[in-house]
C-alpha cells in the first residue's frame, strides 16, 4: 500500500492564531523523514494531523492518497503512532500491543501470534505478561513501538519517542528502532528536538520553527549548509555569531577582519548585506599560534570533552573550539590565533525572527 | 442496658430467623435501589463520560450542578419528586406517588449525580495523552469509550457502589415519596424510623444490621477489587 | 437510644435553665429545670403544643421538652421512667398504666372526636351509613383503600377498637398501614384516595388535603386526652405544676379558642372540671 505523505497548503490554527503554516512537504513512500525543531514548534501538531487525530483548519494531508477528511477512524488505522508519553493500558504488555488487532478485530489466535512477533521484534517477548506499569521507561517505550508496529502500519509517526530516556537508553532505544524498521518498507515521519536523534535515522529533515518549514534536506546538507542562522543552532552548529562581510568578501568578527573570506567558505551568495551570521562547528576552529591569523582571542575557559578539549575563547564574541585532545590543553587567559576550516563553517542569513519579531 | 441487650436478642433472632417481614423489607430495599442504581448507571456513566472528557459550551456549568446535585439532601429530592408525583401535580396521572415506582425516580435523582460526578473525575483522571493514543492505534468512539472505561474501572466501580450505598441508605426521600407503607413502600430506613418511634428496639436493630452488613458487603467487593488491582499495578 | 437522647436533651436544658433561671420563678417555688412531655402526635400536628406551651414556660421555671410520639410510644417512654408528665389519648392504655402503678395523678385535660374522612368522591358511599359501624362495612365491602396510622398510637388503638365491634379483619389488599404519623397518613390517604380515621384536630389542621368528613359524631368516636403525673418522675414538681396548669380556667380557654380562628371550630374542647369551674 502506497502511504506517502502529501501536504498542501496546510494550516492549523490554536487561540486565534496559526500554530502551523505549511504550503507543502511531501514524505515518499518508504521515506524516512526527520521533523527537527524547539519546543512550540509546530512539530506534534504536525504529525497528529497526519496521524487523522486533529483536522486541520484549511488546507489538506493525504496519506497514501486518503484525504483525512472523509475517513477517520479508516485513516487512524493505516497509520502507527508512538507518543512521547507510552500511554499503556492497566492490563498486561501482551494485552496493551494486542489493542490495534483487537479494534480491527482480529480474532484471538491472529492477535496472539501478531503480538508476539512484535514483541519479539522489540527484544521484550520476556515480558509479554508483565502488568504495564511494572516495567521501566524504556521497556514501556518498546511497548509503544511495538503495540504501534503490530498492524503493520505502511505509516509510523513517531513524537519525540526518547526525549523521556536518559542518554544510554535513548542510544539503545533508537537503536532498537533501527533494527525494528531494517528490512521493511516503512513511510516514517520523527519528531524531535534532538538533531542526534535524527541525523543518523532519516533520509530526510525538515526542520520546523515558528510554526513554518526554515530547511529541508538531506542530514548532510543540513550540517553543511543550514538554511539560517536558527536551522545552524538547531542541527547543533556551536558557534552562530554575527559577522560583517567586507571588500571582496572579507569576513569581519566583532569589527576584526578574520582573514577569511566568504570565497574560502563556499558561501558566495551571502555577499555583503548586512546581519549575516558565521555558522560554525567548534571542530572547524583552529588554534594557533598568536600572529598566524589576523583575528586573535583570549583562552576564557578550557575543559576535556570526549576525545579533545573543549575550548571557550573572547574574540569579541564567544567561541567555541575543539582541540585535539594530543595538543595539550590552552591555558586560560592565554592569547591564540583563530583559523577557520574550510567545509566546518559557512555563512548565513539570520532567522526571520531574528530580522522581525516573530511569525505572524 | 435492658432494652439494648433485648433489642440486640431480638434483632439476632430476627436475622439468623430469616423473618419474614426482615426478607421482604430487604428485598424491596435491594430491588427498589438495585433499579435505582441501574437507571443511574445507564444515564450517569455516558454522561460522566461525556462531561469528563468532552469541551462544549456550558460544560462547567452542567459540572457545577452535578457537584451541587451530589450535596442535596435527600429530603429535598423526595419533596421535589413528591409534588410532581402528587395526583393534583404535573406527573400525577402517572399514580406514582407512595409506590415504589415512585421511589425508584426519587433514588434515581439521588444516585445520579453521585454516578455522574464520579465518573466525571474518574474520566478527567486519566491522563490526558490516553484517548489520543487510543484514536492513533485505531479505536473507534465506540471502542474508544469502552476502553476508556475499563480503564477508569475502579473509580468507575466506586461510583455505582456509593450511589447504591446513598440511595439504599436514605430515609427522607422514601419516606415522603414511598410513604412506608407496610408491605408495599416500606423500606429498610423508613422499618427502622418508624420501629424506633414505636419503641420496637429489636426490629430496628435487625435492619440497621442489615443495612450495615450491605454497606460492609460493598466495600469488601471495592477493596478486594481495589487490592488485586493495585497489586497488579505494582507487581 | 431514646433513653440516651431524651439524657442528653436533660443535660441540655438543665444547662441553659441555670443560667438565666433565677429569680423569676416567685410564684411556684422550687419547680425549675427540664420536663419531658410525652405525648401523642396529634397535639403536637394539630399545632396545639406551639400554642400553649409558651405560656406555661413563660409561667415559670420549668422549660418543657415535648417527645411527640404515637400514645402507645409515649406510655412506653413514662413506663420506662423516660418522661415526667403525659399528655395521651388512650384511655384503655392510660388506665393500664395506671393500675400498674406507674402513674401519680391522672385528669381529664380535654377531648374532642374521631371522624372518618375519605376521598371527595366517597366512592364506597360511606356518608349514606347510619353508624361508624355500617361504614367501616361499605368500605371494607367496596374493597376501597383504607390508610391505618399501623403505628400503635392512640388514633390506631381506636381505629382496631372499631374494627373489633364491627366484626371486621381489616386486611384486605388496600388496608395500608403507615407506620407514620397522623400527618403524613392523612396525606396518604388523600393521595391514594383512601379512607382513613384521625382526630377531628389534625384533620382539620392539615392543609392540602383532597379529603373530606365522611362520617362523624358517634358516641363510639369520642377521643379523650388526659394528664398523667409520672411517679417518681425525675422532675416530679414541674410534672405537677404542669398537670395543674394545664387543668386551670385560663389554659382551658386557650385550649378552647385554639384554631377557632382558623377552622371556624375549635379543634379541642376543654373538659378540666377545674377548667369549668
Amino acid at each position: 500500500m502506497d502511504a506517502g505523505v502529501t501536504v498542501r497548503a496546510l494550516r492549523a490554527r490554536r487561540g486565534g492564531r496559526d500554530v502551523l503554516r505549511i504550503d507543502r512537504l511531501d514524505v515518499a513512500a518508504g521515506e524516512r523523514l526527520g521533523v527537527l525543531g524547539p519546543n512550540g514548534a509546530g512539530k506534534t501538531t504536525l504529525l497528529r494531523l497526519i496521524a487523522g487525530l486533529d483536522q486541520p483548519h484549511a488546507g489538506e494531508v493525504r496519506v497514501g492518497g486518503v484525504e483525512s477528511r472523509d475517513r477517520g477512524v479508516e485513516r487512524r488505522r493505516r497509520v502507527g503512532y508512538v507518543a512521547e508519553r507510552p500511554a499503556l493500558m492497566t492490563m498486561s504488555i501482551r494485552a496493551n500491543v494486542e489493542l490495534p488487532l483487537r479494534y480491527r478485530g482480529a480474532d484471538r489466535r491472529t492477535r496472539r501470534s501478531a503480538a508476539e512477533r512484535a514483541l519479539e521484534r522489540l527484544g521484550i517477548a520476556h515480558l509479554a505478561e508483565r502488568p504495564a506499569h511494572a516495567v521501566s521507561r524504556g521497556e514501556a517505550q518498546r511497548t509503544s513501538l511495538a503495540r504501534a508496529l503490530v498492524c503493520e502500519p505502511p505509516l509510523l509517526l513517531l513524537d519525540e519517542p526518547a526525549a523521556a530516556l536518559d542518554a544510554d537508553a535513548r542510544k539503545a532505544f533508537l537503536a532498537d528502532l533501527d533494527a525494528a524498521l531494517a528490512g521493511r518498507t516503512t513511510t516514517v515521519v520523527h519528531v524531535s528536538h534532538r538533531p542526534a536523534d535524527l541525523l543518523g535515522f532519516a533520509d530526510r529533515i525538515a526542520v520546523l520553527a515558528g510554526g513554518a518549514l526554515r530547511q529541508v534536506s538531506p542530514p548532510d546538507e543540513l550540517t553543511r549548509r543550514p538554511a539560517d542562522a536558527l536551522v545552524a543552532r538547531l542541527v547543533g552548529f556551536e558557534n552562530v555569531v554575527p559577522i560583517a562581510i567586507g571588500d571582496r568578501g572579507a569576513i569581519e568578527l566583532a569589527g576584526r577582519a578574520t582573514g577569511t573570506s566568504a570565497r574560502d567558505l563556499g558561501s558566495p551568495g551571502h555577499g555583503s548585506g548586512g546581519g549575516a551570521r558565521l555558522a560554525a562547528w567548534a571542530a572547524g576552529i583552529e588554534l594557533l599560534p598568536p600572529g598566524a591569523r589576523p583575528l586573535e582571542a583570549t583562552v576564557t575557559g578550557v575543559s576535556p570533552g570526549p576525545g579533545r578539549w573543549d575550548v571557550v575563547l573572547d574574540a569579541g564574541a564567544t567561541i567555541r573550539a575543539h582541540h585535539p585532545l594530543a595538543a595539550g590543553p590552552p591555558a586560560p587567559g592565554e592569547r591564540v590565533a583563530l583559523g577557520l576550516r574550510p567545509g566546518l563553517a559557512t555563512i548565513v542569513p539570520p532567522g526571520p525572527e531574528e530580522d522581525s519579531p516573530g511569525p505572524a | 442496658m435492658d432494652l439494648i441487650w433485648d433489642g440486640l436478642r431480638r434483632a439476632f433472632e430476627l436475622v439468623v430467623g430469616l423473618d419474614a417481614t426482615l426478607l421482604e423489607i430487604l428485598g424491596r430495599s435491594a430491588t427498589v435501589s438495585l433499579t435505582a442504581t441501574a437507571i443511574a448507571m445507564a444515564i450517569g456513566i455516558p454522561a460522566g463520560t461525556a462531561l469528563g472528557l468532552l469541551r462544549f459550551p456550558g460544560r462547567r456549568l452542567v459540572a457545577v450542578v452535578v457537584y451541587t446535585g451530589m450535596a442535596v439532601p435527600t429530603v429535598a429530592v423526595g419533596l421535589v419528586v413528591a409534588l410532581l408525583l402528587w395526583r393534583s401535580g404535573p406527573l400525577g396521572d402517572l399514580e406514582l406517588i407512595y409506590t415504589p415506582g415512585g421511589m425508584v425516580i426519587a433514588q434515581v435523582l439521588i444516585a445520579l449525580p453521585l454516578i455522574t460526578g464520579i465518573t466525571m473525575a474518574a474520566m478527567q483522571a486519566l491522563p490526558a495523552e490516553l484517548a489520543d493514543q487510543l484514536r492513533a492505534l485505531g479505536a473507534n468512539r465506540r471502542q474508544l469509550v469502552i476502553q476508556l472505561w475499563l480503564e477508569a474501572r475502579l473509580p468507575l466501580l466506586a461510583a455505582v457502589m456509593a450511589g447504591f450505598g446513598h440511595a439504599i441508605s436514605e430515609v427522607g426521600a422514601a419516606t415522603i415519596v414511598g410513604g412506608n407503607i407496610h408491605g408495599q413502600t416500606q423500606v429498610l430506613t423508613t422499618a427502622i424510623v418508624e420501629d424506633v418511634g414505636r419503641g420496637r428496639f429489636g426490629p430496628a436493630i435487625a435492619y440497621a444490621v442489615v443495612l450495615v452488613a450491605l454497606a460492609f458487603a460493598i466495600n469488601a467487593v471495592l477493596t478486594s477489587v481495589q487490592q488485586r488491582s493495585a497489586a497488579w499495578t505494582q507487581a | 437510644m431514646i433513653r440516651a437522647a431524651v439524657a442528653i436533651a436533660v443535660l441540655t436544658l438543665l444547662a441553659g435553665c441555670g443560667s438565666d433561671g433565677e429569680g423569676s420563678g416567685a410564684e411556684a417555688a422550687g419547680a425549675e429545670g427540664a420536663l419531658i412531655l410525652a405525648t401523642t402526635t396529634s397535639t403536637r400536628d394539630s399545632g396545639l403544643l406551639d400554642a400553649i406551651l409558651p405560656r406555661f414556660e413563660a409561667a415559670g421555671d420549668c422549660a418543657v421538652k415535648p417527645v411527640a410520639v404515637g400514645s402507645g410510644e409515649a406510655i412506653e417512654i413514662a413506663r420506662r421512667g423516660d418522661a415526667d408528665v403525659l399528655l395521651a389519648h388512650s384511655p384503655a392504655e392510660e388506665r393500664a398504666f395506671m393500675r400498674e402503678g406507674h402513674g401519680a395523678d391522672r385528669r381529664l385535660v380535654m377531648r374532642n372526636d374521631f371522624v372518618l374522612v375519605g376521598p371527595t368522591g366517597d366512592p364506597a358511599d360511606v356518608a349514606a351509613a347510619p353508624d361508624v359501624t355500617a361504614a367501616l362495612r361499605r368500605i371494607v365491602a367496596a374493597g376501597a383503600p383504607f390508610a391505618s396510622r399501623g403505628d400503635d398510637s392512640g388514633t390506631h388503638a381506636k381505629e382496631l377498637d372499631l374494627w373489633r365491634l364491627a366484626g371486621l379483619e381489616p386486611d384486605w389488599p388496600d388496608y395500608l398501614e403507615t407506620g407514620q404519623g397522623m400527618g403524613p397518613t392523612l396525606q396518604i390517604a388523600a393521595q391514594k384516595r383512601a379512607y382513613t380515621l384521625t382526630d377531628r384536630g389534625t384533620f382539620l389542621a392539615t392543609e392540602g388535603l383532597d379529603s373530606r368528613i365522611v362520617h362523624e359524631g358517634d358516641r363510639g368516636l369520642a377521643n379523650r386526652y388526659h394528664v398523667i403525673e409520672v411517679r417518681d418522675a425525675a422532675n416530679a414538681a414541674c410534672a405537677a405544676e404542669f398537670a395543674d396548669w394545664i387543668t386551670q380556667a385560663a389554659t382551658q380557654r386557650a385550649i378552647g379558642s385554639f384554631g377557632a380562628d382558623r377552622f371556624e371550630e375549635p379543634l379541642f374542647v376543654p373538659a378540666s372540671k377545674d377548667g369549668r369551674g
